[in-house]
């Protein structure tokens, strides 16, 4: 009996701690900040537009297709590495991407689109960090799937590469598309 | 050059005077109108955590989305939103994880829980351990 209280259970008690520690670092996800926005419309926005800002691109925009919104910087190391994805997306998927450009400053970020391509169909200037911050958005990139009624579907935190794309994003964005298109409209 | 005289030392001590008072002016970068909305503004500011440094409150924060998040909820206490509602629209967005004082449900029972348990066990291990030696 008294072996029991000072081996065993002691064991038992570390061994948890272990097993807790363990999965926290080996199966902990990214993107482990949880969003209730899931499912929800998406925040009304009215953004200058980066590359024509005569017009603004707003939140009515994404409405009557399913779409990816893509929140980057110029300054994010990441984004950079995430680009040669989003424009194989647009040229080979035609799925269309829409962007908001966080906290940057404008010339740097049409430099930026001319010298890397642009893959989005609008972007929207985000100078205040207001709608990132509507959208839950903690940091770039992250990259949102709409549906075609505006509702947020998915949300990508991190950089988005091939496989995450292929596997994930794309049969989601296939499953909406059929939503559109076989659902009364 | 002539000598400094007793009116215009004076003086200067009168504007030295202005620019400290200038100078706690700037740094006042809410304005309130209300100080109840100051209070709570302040209040929220400390128990909403920064995403980006996780160990900081918002109001201890320098980065970027801290002070946007501190600007967010300016405009909300501002707007007359009650700490619930504030409280409401972060969760939604960035979940829990973003209030410094996690609210007990389901999910954080063990959290609260814990202490208790181990004080518990403390106590009827320590009497044990008196009672025999006693």
């Amino acid at each position: 009996m008294k072996k029991l209280f000072t081996w065993i259970v002691p064991f038992f008690v570390l061994m948890g701690f272990f097993i807790m520690l363990g999965t926290e670092l080996f199966q902990h996800k990214q993107d482990a900040i949880s969003s209730q926005m899931l499912g929800e419309p998406l925040p009304v926005f009215h953004l200058t537009n980066l590359l024509q800002p005569q017009k603004e691109f707003t939140s009515r925009d994404l409405l009557g297709h399913v779409s990816l919104l893509n929140v980057w910087a110029t300054w994010c190391y990441a984004c950079q590495q995430e680009h040669e994805v989003l424009l194989d997306i647009k040229e080979n998927y035609h799925v269309p991407i829409y962007s908001i450009d966080y906290r940057d400053k404008t010339e740097v970020a049409r430099a930026w689109l001319i010298k890397l391509g642009n893959p989005y169909l609008a972007t929207g200037e985000d100078k205040t960090g207001e709608v990132a911050i509507d959208l839950g958005v903690y940091g770039t990139p992250e990259t949102f799937i709409i549906d075609a009624n505006g509702r947020i579907r998915y949300r990508h935190v991190g950089r988005l590469d091939q496989e995450t794309w292929e596997k994930v994003l794309w049969p989601l964005v296939q499953k909406y598309n059929k939503e559109v298109t076989g659902g009364p409209h | 050059m002539k000598r400094l005289d007793c009116k215009q030392i004076l003086y200067f001590i009168l504007l030295l005077f202005c620019q400290t008072s200038l100078s706690i002016a700037q740094q006042d970068l809410y304005p309130f109108t209300s100080s109840l909305d100051r209070d709570r503004f302040q209040k929220l500011s400390y128990e909403v955590r920064c995403i980006t440094c996780q160990n900081q409150s918002l109001a201890e924060s320098s980065a970027p989305l801290a002070i946007d998040l501190r600007q967010k909820i300016y405009q909300m206490v501002k707007a007359g939103k009650s700490d619930q509602d504030i409280q409401h629209y972060l969760v939604k967005r960035y979940g829990e994880f973003i209030l410094l004082h996690p609210p007990v449900n389901k999910l954080t029972v063990f959290l609260w829980g814990c202490p208790l348990l181990l004080l518990g066990a403390a106590l009827i291990f320590s009497i044990r351990f008196f009672l025999k030696k006693a």
